[in-house]
């Protein structure tokens, strides 16, 4: 069967993935693509005979080196193999998209235009002369509605004609100066699969990545300098390639000017982006979905422990072997993380590709980076932060989003004062059900304070180059549901596939440590820190063991001091057990994603610092309260 | 003719001066009367602009945007473009909302501050 390779690609907010999931229905793979957590998913669907991969791509505004998710779609789009490109583009915006098709084209990758919103545009009073605009730019634009199908067949029949797209139907020609330094520096670039006069414009406009091409290294490094004096027209470059947009679009478009009214966004954003309301609107929803969450949490973790439990009565637990204790710890490690985490995770991951997709996301991170940037972190790494109160472990990987690996490893050491859901489940289900609500809210001030302090620290410590902030905010939208379950998944899968198939061995390897009596072992040399903690020696188990697996921290504890929590246990040492256990890297599966992330030596250091200093925080507290 | 004329004015900035004449006859037809009208302002206002953190209209009309490289291009690729209408929807503590061309985009000081706007009336 024939076969073909296309790639979407967009700017942010163009209804890319509607448009992806619209096309090949729900059979989505996705892959994170080597070196990145930006996501590129990958889906094949067969049509007249012949099977077409599409492979969905990361925003981009354009081809050059800015962020992550440029440095992918370029990955994908030069060094794949792929028979052809349809971009997406806004209706509402023309001139804009156009720009990334102009540079895709200058690519010389056969294009598709794909033009989507055109109903938004023609409330807006704006219409679209479709076959203008291909008889100008000689390839196919066709009208599209992912949500109604609209146009749907008509580009896939046109995808099957992709061969047949001319490799370079519209090149601009740029001013006198720039194509002579472009004459120039045609002979001095390599051959490569990409077209010479594209990569001469990239070299022109300073884009590194593109340095590689140059024949001689040293004429890299001349590279460098020469620029220099080029600045002019490094920066006329994109200027022209946007003037020519506009001015295809301007040829394009009829506007008949409509009324505008203040409608239901400007009231909404006026609210959100407004100085107090906007923190206080973020801060409290956040609030009230792990209200919901920790609800729907016991709900759902009251369901699993039963089901557990009456699965292990039924194969007769009097029987005592090794292998039923390994099978019991195995199931119960399961149950833990699939009852306190996955719901939890789960509905998390879920809740916040919903808030993304209907916009009020980046209204959030509009208000959150007023407060991040006192920290020395840019806008973008909330989403880290924010996913590190699901798991650490995806969260740890998230931060790849953050330009420079100085500033990745500062945002993952912050994960170590966000609760994620296993240490909410210490919080909650030690301090708070056994403290009352008062002294779960005082561990997480705690930690909010320990993390403000250690952030303020860092920062002292380390100079971090301060990102520019730049975003867009794309107008409210009915969120397609399937599109929030894929993206969701996306961010749920190293849970599911890393995190719970640990959690499991790690419910095991404590069972055979329990078995072997090994547990008792490591009491008298953990003595010191219990002592400093003001903790029976025993409370070491959980503190330790907690660990390998941190669900299974709150069990120990009640399994060590024989379920008398309460009677064993001052408020005060359940308030330091507490912090102590929920301060730091949370568990062997964290640590193996920072190791992933970051190498061996910063993540044991970052651990072994953070875990320590949490213990002395607990334990001096506890010192200082005994004072008064 | 008068359109002509503004539009050679321009090309001849972007393309060097021999191919501006011929650029501009062959775009002309296909260009508002709107865009030569700005081209034609930023031509010749293009130093008095003001900063866009300093500019107190609701609505302007973007003069240039003075950058460093790799930023130029990703503000220009969101539409912030010279001679494009810029609304100010709101000033919040860490910067502007601005809208161009109906895309609301936040901005932080510093990048606002190398963007200058002119006063421009709606029409």
């Amino acid at each position: 069967m024939r076969s073909l390779r296309l790639l979407l690609i967009g700017q942010p907010n163009v209804g890319k993935s509607s448009l992806f999931n619209a096309l090949v229905g729900p059979r989505v793979t996705v892959s994170n693509y080597p070196g990145t957590t930006v996501e590129v998913t990958r889906a094949k669907k067969k049509f007249a005979n012949v099977e077409i991969e599409f492979v969905d791509t990361p925003g981009i505004y354009s081809i050059s080196d800015r962020s992550e998710e440029e440095k992918v779609t370029e990955k994908v789009l030069f060094e794949e193999k792929r028979d052809g490109a349809i971009v997406l583009a806004d209706a509402v915006s023309l001139e804009r998209s156009l720009y990334t098709v102009l540079q895709i084209l200058e690519a010389q990758v056969p294009t598709i235009l794909a033009l989507n919103f055109l109903e938004d545009a023609k409330k807006k009073g704006i219409k679209i002369n479709c076959r203008g605009l291909s008889e100008i730019l000689h390839i196919p634009v066709i009208p599209i509605n992912p949500l109604t199908g609209e146009g749907l067949d008509k580009l896939l029949e046109a995808t099957l004609r992709v061969n047949k797209i001319l490799r370079r139907p519209f090149a601009i020609e740029y001013r006198h100066k720039i194509e002579e330094a472009v004459a120039e520096i045609l002979p001095k670039i390599k051959k490569a699969s990409l077209p010479k006069r594209f990569i001469a414009l990239r070299i022109l406009e300073k884009d590194k990545d593109f340095y590689k091409f140059l024949l001689d290294r040293k004429l890299i490094d001349g590279a460098r300098e020469d620029l220099k004096g080029l600045l002019e027209i490094t920066e006329d470059i994109p200027i022209t390639r946007y003037g020519t947009a506009s001015f295809i679009a301007e040829k394009v478009t009829r506007i008949v000017p409509v009324e505008e009214k203040k409608g239901l966004e400007e009231k909404v954003d006026n609210i959100l982006l407004h100085r107090t309301f906007g923190p206080l609107v973020t801060g409290f929803s956040f609030l009230a979905i792990f209200g919901g969450l920790l609800f729907f949490g016991n709900l759902a973790q009251g369901f699993f422990m039963d089901l557990v439990e009456k699965l292990l009565a039924s194969f007769g637990a009097a029987e005592f072997s090794i292998a039923t204790t390994i099978l019991i710890q195995g199931l119960t490690g399961l149950a833990a993380g699939v009852s306190i985490a996955l719901p939890y995770v789960f509905l998390f991951y879920l809740l916040l590709g919903l808030l993304e997709d209907i916009g009020l996301l980046s209204r959030f991170i509009v208000n959150a980076e007023r407060f991040l940037r006192k920290l020395g972190l840019p806008g973008k790494s909330f989403i880290p932060l924010v996913l590190g109160l699901g798991c650490t472990a995806p969260a740890a990987r998230a931060t790849r989003v953050l330009s420079s690996k100085k500033e990745q490893f500062y945002a993952a050491s912050l994960l170590a004062f966000i609760p994620c859901s296993s240490r909410m489940a210490i919080i909650m289900g030690i301090a708070g059900f056994y403290g009352g609500i008062w002294l779960a809210l005082l561990v997480l001030a705690t930690l909010l304070i320990a993390g403000l302090v250690w952030a303020f620290g860092i920062k002292k410590l380390i100079r971090i180059k301060r990102e520019p902030f730049l975003l867009e905010l794309p107008p409210y939208r009915k969120p397609l549901i399937k599109n929030v379950f894929a993206k969701s998944w996306i961010r749920m899968k190293d849970f599911v596939y890393i995190v719970m198939p640990l959690l499991v061995a790690g419910g095991i390897v404590y069972g055979v440590l329990d078995i072997l009596s090994f547990t008792d072992v490591i009491i008298r040399p953990l003595s010191p820190v219990t002592k400093w903690l003001g903790l029976p020696a025993v409370a070491a188990i959980p503190l330790m063991f907690g660990f390998l697996q941190k669900d299974l921290t709150g069990a120990m504890l009640l399994s060590v001091l024989g379920n008398e929590v309460p009677l064993v246990l001052t408020p005060l040492q359940i308030y330091t057990f507490a912090v102590a256990s929920t301060i730091g890297v949370p568990c062997i599966i964290a640590l193996g994603m920072l190791t992933r992330e970051f190498g061996f030596k910063k993540s044991i250091t970052l651990a072994a610092s953070s875990i320590f200093y949490g213990i002395l925080l607990a334990g001096l507290i506890w010192r200082i309260v005994l004072i008064f | 003719m008068k359109k002509h004329l503004a539009l050679e004015e321009y090309f001849k900035k972007i393309r060097g001066r021999k191919k501006a004449h011929q650029i501009a006859h062959i775009l002309e037809h296909y260009i508002s009367g709107e865009v030569i009208k700005n081209i034609r302002e930023i031509s010749t206002l293009k130093e008095d602009g003001i900063s866009l953190t300093k500019f107190k209209r609701e609505n302007g009309l973007i003069a240039d945007i003075v950058f460093s490289i790799g930023l130029f291009e990703r503000v220009i690729s969101m539409g912030i473009f010279p001679g494009e209408e810029i609304e100010i929807v709101k000033k919040i503590p860490n910067g502007v909302v601005v809208k161009v061309r109906d895309k609301k985009i936040v901005l932080d000081k510093n990048i606002a501050r190398e963007i200058k706007v002119l006063d421009y009336e709606k029409s």
